[in-house]
């Protein structure tokens, strides 16, 4: 069973794993250890943006220069970035690496946006883009490896992919 | 006063060695007619995108051998992502030329008058912490392209245009291939 420590863990591994050159995000409290550990390395570039529609923008700008970037962003946000997701990184084929923490589910239950957040997976479905998920039914071992094979998948495909995920299902509080 | 042909000509000649992101719809129309050129990323219908774009670029290039990236907006376009502004501010991408073409209208979509006329859009980005500066006259911007590549940024300028579109081809390319050309551009000069 995994802790959010360790479920932290593992999706710094990955992302460490492509090469991160740049971490987009809007503060989510699911990365804050992620977010803190790439503002503490030299070699990554750490900025917050103000809205999730700029962020989306910006890695396609970043993804048009060749450089690998990620963009970390609440799942109720995808509802005000659908619009910029839809018609830049899928209309213009850019490979792009969307973390994205459940707002709802086991252990993240928030009444304020589970409205939303519930049908969230299935709303980027819908927008045909593609998504993957990252839960305590996979093993945490294989975290690393599986955010890895996301990104290059995304850079296969040249496509935005989606990864949710969830490091508060394993019954921890925090 | 000059027109958005006008701008985008003399953005286009004195900018041909750098990554230029051009705004949706009349601009990229406009500028496409000019001759599609590699280093111009072109966008349809991405209102107040290509600011966060050349955002983007502007970092990722931040050590490469572009002097600068230029990013093209509308007036419209920028009033509908302002936070970008504060994004801009906030990182300070020494390396982008932010130019909102400024007709204080939504030309593409009958002329309706935006916000511009009724708020300062030079004083918000200077706000944010961004060299911004009013320009009116072609002599202006060229003087300010000139100065302003040679000189840390981010910059802004907004250029004061005529409210009609010229009457030009739609663009049709396939926008990944639009992609691809701007970023094979850009990875073989960076």
């Amino acid at each position: 069973m995994g802790t959010f420590e360790t479920g932290s863990a593992a999706l710094i591994e990955g992302l460490e794993r492509i090469g991160l050159e740049f971490l987009i995000y809007i503060p989510t409290a699911q990365s804050e250890l992620i977010i803190r550990h790439f503002d503490q390395k030299p070699d990554v570039k750490v900025f917050m943006v103000c809205r999730e529609d700029e962020g989306v923008a910006a890695l396609a700008g970043m993804a048009l220069a060749g450089s690998v970037g990620a963009m970390i962003l609440q799942d109720n946000g995808l509802g005000v970035s659908l619009n910029a997701l839809c018609t830049m990184p899928k209309e213009y084929h850019l490979p792009s690496l969307f973390m994205v923490p459940r707002g709802d589910g086991i252990g993240e239950s928030r009444v304020g946006i589970h409205e939303f957040s519930e049908q969230v997976v299935d709303i980027i479905k819908a927008a045909n883009i593609k998504t993957f998920e990252l839960d305590y039914r996979v093993p945490l071992s294989e975290w690393g490896n599986a955010l890895e094979q996301f990104y290059r998948y995304s850079v296969h495909t040249r496509r935005p992919v989606v990864v949710f995920y969830n490091l508060r299902g394993w019954g921890q509080s925090k | 006063m000059m027109t958005r042909l006008d701008a985008l000509q003399m953005i286009a000649e004195t900018c041909a060695d750098l990554p230029i992101v051009v705004a949706c719809a009349a601009s990229s129309r406009e500028m496409a007619s000019l001759g599609r050129q590699p280093n111009h990323f072109y966008l349809y219908d991405q209102l107040g995108m290509s600011c966060s774009i050349g955002f983007g670029v502007a970092v990722a290039l931040e050590k490469s051998r572009f002097p600068k990236v230029v990013a093209i907006e509308g007036d419209g376009g920028m009033l509908f992502s302002l936070s970008t502004l504060a994004t801009i501010g906030s990182v300070c991408p020494r390396k982008l030329l932010l130019i909102v073409l400024d007709n204080e209208a939504y030309a593409s979509t009958g002329g309706q008058v935006t916000a511009s006329p009724k708020v300062n859009l030079t004083e918000m980005a200077a706000a944010a912490g961004i060299a911004a500066t009013d320009i009116s006259t072609p002599e202006e911007l060229r003087q300010w392209l000139a100065e302003s590549r040679r000189a840390d940024g981010p910059h802004f300028a907004r250029v004061r245009i005529s409210g009609s579109n010229a009457k030009v081809a739609r663009l049709w390319e396939d926008p990944p291939l639009l992609a691809h050309d701007f970023s094979t551009f850009v990875q073989t000069h960076r």
